[in-house]
């Protein structure tokens, strides 16, 4: 099984930033780990890197409720642009929302490969590994 | 001797005829063989029957019996020489003697007298037709001017104007014939001059030619009679034309005619009747009899028949028939009502007995009958209805005349209106430029309802007035008893408003609930996913450095949960506590007080406050939640300050309908409200990145306006400041 290079964690949660970055360090699935408090910082990151597929991750748990940018926000904006990146990026929504109507709004956006809800566990982890 | 001489000549002189006791000729002399035509051999043994009385028609037998009667026997006869003799009788010793005396100039005088005195017109000709002998009668038809009377040669066969009125021929028959011939002729017309126009009238005779012969010559002569038939002649023309008129009329009848024989056949539709039954080719020609036809049979038209013909009368009836049921002989296939007169006749020309049977459709005219019957019946109907209904109802004419009222209506008015009452003059309230009056032609003009309601102080009633144009100029008027309903109307009124309160507080209720179970799920779940996580990873791992990060970390989740359920509790509280207390409250006093706990952060952010509170400086509201709505504005405006100018916050009241409106007007950072608006008052939302923020300040705020049944909004623009604007539920 090959190691993910690069994770990104985005989410304002910081207790929850450590827990995941935690997690996918034991589960060992990737070798890097980049958190993230505020969405608009991410899409800054993508678009400064989007040609440089060495700083770009294999994998962004997004977060869906955060101050001043959002999750739908982020999405609505990678939607604009994702396809100049020169690397494909798995995105995953990972939020505390069990809202079905959430859910059902994630699947408008093709480019997200799941949604996933809080806590982060060792199954969750185990899939995303699968994707990789 | 002289005797003898005498007696020779008296023998000479004097016809004699000697004849025995039976009558048989003994001797003649020469003057009485020549007169009775007797040859020389048959001068004896002749009996006089044979010589005289066939010629006479007086016979021996009668001759004899008026000498033996003593009466003058004597015969008169027409010799065949031309001469007229009286032969008398006398009796010597056993024998008699007829004596003959010439009595032709005599008898000449009488014939001409009598064929001058006759009654009729007649005229001699010779048999070629020339004019011989005429009377008077005969002289004044063909008038004295005539040719035949003028001319020697004329000849009435060979005229040519009487050979095309056919009197030549006549003339011709009776020649070949040597019988009387006869026959109608339009002999002449005659001017008659009547004012400035003159008119030829015809003239017909009855012309009459017969031979006169004798056994040697033949034809010895025509006679011509004439009798003028002029007068029959156009009585039977005149005749003609009547019926000839009368047929006409018949068959242009504007109603059905059909004649029959008494037997039943028919003998004559006229082209009405034809036309109605739509007779089939040839349906004339076949012979029809109404005593037999099964349809006609099948509606009794056979028994009518029976009845007229026995009755001998006129019978007149309406009958439905259905023509549908018959198509053997007739296109006519609707079924129709027939008015039908039926008598018996005597043909006037060929006088046969013969039925009439006189057909008018009336179909159209029941039909019309009925619905007037309807419609009267329906009137009447309407009328009692408009009678049993609880609603006043009246027709009036355009000059006010009522022609109609119910009496509910007269209840309503509390007059007794009579028919034919002028209603403008009837009832005061209904007078000139009432209302009623004015609506009233208002409708009549232009012929549009007109609705409205007034008070009738009469009766303190209310009635709600409905005045309709009808298509015959006249009005119908509507009156409903609208008292108790605008009553009711009222208390509704009130209801639904109340009503409509309700549902608002139940709607932001709702809204609220959906809220909080909004921030249940959102803000709640995050932390205990946390929770859940730590724990797992706590257990995970026997590392005690690890172990022991977990457990800080776990401490901080609960700490977070604590705050967060504590805010919640705060919220939950202010939604309990809808009755909390209020109480008047000056603005200017209660800003005061949240100055003096805001001091130190007023006086760091140099803040300067303004206010004007003079147009609604007091407010009732629970002294608590005014003092943290204060303090969040303020807080607010400190907060989100900028640093480019001296931040500023003005606070305004006044009154809008009826309604207190504070407003909080600060010169910070401002909102982008397209992005944010949505999250600016939500729970635990924040879209900056200010450290303090936790996103429940303006939450609280909201919460504890909507309690009391108010709103609050906000107006921003960012880089120039934020507007709060609190509307107070109005006291």
């Amino acid at each position: 099984m090959q190691l993910l290079n690069l994770i990104f964690i985005v989410d304002d949660d910081p207790i929850h930033q450590q827990i995941a970055n935690i997690m996918i360090r034991r589960q060992g699935i990737g070798e890097n780990v980049k958190t993230f408090s505020d969405a608009q910082d991410t899409l800054d990151y993508l678009k400064l890197h989007q040609d440089e597929p060495a700083l770009l991750p294999d994998l962004i748990l997004l977060d869906l409720n955060m101050p001043v940018m959002d999750g739908w926000e982020f999405l609505n904006d990678y939607a604009g642009f994702y396809e100049q990146l020169s690397k494909e990026i798995g995105i995953f929504v990972l939020t505390s929302s069990i809202d079905d109507k959430d859910r059902k709004k994630v699947d408008n956006f093709s480019f997200v490969k799941g949604y996933l809800t809080k806590p982060l566990s060792s199954e969750i982890i185990t899939k995303l590994q699968q994707y990789s | 001797m002289n005797e003898a001489i005498i007696g020779k000549a008296l023998a000479a002189l004097i016809p004699a005829l000697l004849l025995d006791q039976q009558g048989n000729l003994l001797f003649a002399n020469e003057r009485a063989a020549g007169l009775v035509q007797l040859d020389d051999e048959h001068k004896g043994g002749e009996h006089y029957d044979q010589i005289i009385g066939k010629r006479t028609r007086i016979y021996w037998v009668e001759l004899c019996h008026k000498l033996q009667s003593g009466l003058h026997a004597s015969v008169e006869m027409h010799c065949l020489t031309g001469e007229w003799i009286e032969w008398q009788l006398s009796a010597i010793e056993n024998e008699y003697v007829l004596t003959g005396h010439t009595i032709t100039s005599r008898r000449r005088r009488n014939d001409k007298q009598i064929f001058e005195n006759l009654p009729i017109g007649l005229q001699q000709f010779t048999p070629d037709g020339y004019h011989v002998d005429i009377n008077q009668i005969q002289r004044e038809i063909w008038g004295d001017d005539h040719p035949m009377f003028t001319e020697p040669d004329y000849n009435i066969v060979e005229d040519p104007y009487y050979l095309q009125a056919g009197l030549s021929q006549l003339f011709r028959d009776a020649l070949h014939t040597r019988q009387p011939v006869k026959n109608e002729i339009l002999l002449r017309y005659k001017e008659n001059p009547r004012g400035d126009v003159t008119r030829l009238q015809p003239y017909y005779y009855e012309a009459t030619v017969f031979p006169v012969q004798s056994r040697e010559a033949g034809v010895t002569g025509l006679f011509l009679m004439l009798n003028e038939i002029t007068a029959q002649k156009l009585a039977a023309i005149s005749l003609e034309k009547s019926e000839r008129l009368l047929d006409n009329i018949v068959e242009n009848l504007p109603i059905g005619y059909m004649q029959f024989d008494h037997y039943g056949f028919l003998r004559r539709v006229n082209q009405t009747q034809r036309r109605f039954l739509g007779l089939r080719d040839g349906m004339e020609a076949t012979a029809y009899n109404i005593m037999s036809d099964p349809f006609a049979t099948m509606y009794q038209l056979d028994e009518l028949f029976v009845q007229v013909m026995e009755e001998n009368r006129v019978l007149r009836l309406e009958k439905q028939i259905d023509f549908s049921l018959e198509d053997t002989w007739t296109d006519q296939q609707k079924e129709v009502w027939l008015d039908i007169t039926i008598f018996p006749l005597q043909d006037a020309v060929d006088k046969k007995q013969i039925v009439v049977m006189l057909v008018n459709d009336i179909t159209n005219k029941k039909r019309e009958r009925r619905i007037r019957t309807q419609l009267q019946r329906n009137t009447a109907q309407l009328h009692l209805f408009f009678d049993a209904v609880d609603m006043g109802y009246a027709t009036i004419e355009r000059n006010g005349l009522v022609t109609f009222v119910n009496s509910k209506a007269m209840e309503m008015v509390g007059v007794d209106v009579k028919q034919g009452s002028n209603i403008f003059i009837t009832l005061p309230e209904f007078s000139a430029n009432t209302p009623f009056a004015v609506r009233f032609s208002e409708a009549m003009k232009s012929e549009v309802s007109e609705t409205f309601y007034s008070y009738f102080s009469r009766m303190d009633k209310w009635y709600d007035f409905m005045l309709t144009p009808m298509q015959d100029g006249a009005l119908s008027v509507f009156i409903r008893d609208i008292t108790e309903s605008r009553k009711m109307q009222k208390d509704l009124y009130k209801a639904n408003n109340q009503l409509n309160r309700l549902n608002r507080n139940l709607v932001n209720q709702n809204q609220q609930l959906e809220d909080f179970a909004h921030i249940t799920s959102h803000n709640l779940r995050a932390p205990i996913a946390n929770l859940k996580a730590l724990m797992q990873m706590y257990v995970a791992t026997s590392l005690p450095g690890e172990q022991e990060l977990y457990l800080g970390m776990l401490q901080e989740v609960i700490h977070k949960i604590d705050e967060t359920l504590n805010d919640l509790v705060d919220v939950v509280q202010i939604r309990k506590n809808d009755d909390v207390e209020r109480e008047p409250l000056y603005f200017a006093e209660r800003l005061q007080s949240v100055k003096d706990v805001l001091l130190v952060d007023i006086e760091v952010s140099g803040i300067q406050i303004t206010t004007s509170f003079d147009k609604a400086p007091v407010l009732e509201f629970p002294r608590v939640y005014l003092d943290s709505i204060l303090q969040n504005l303020i807080t607010n405006a400190i907060r989100y300050r900028t640093l480019e100018r001296i931040p500023s916050l003005h606070l305004s009241t006044w009154k809008e309908s009826g309604r207190i409106v504070l407003t909080a007007e600060d010169n910070g950072v401002g909102i982008d409200m397209e992005r944010f608006g949505s999250k600016l008052f939500g729970f635990r939302k924040t879209f900056h990145k200010n450290k303090d923020a936790k996103g429940i300040g303006l939450f609280i705020t909201k919460t504890q306006v909507e309690a009391m049944g108010g709103s609050i909004r906000a107006e921003s623009t960012p880089g120039r400041g934020t507007k709060f604007i609190i509307t107070f539920k109005s006291e």
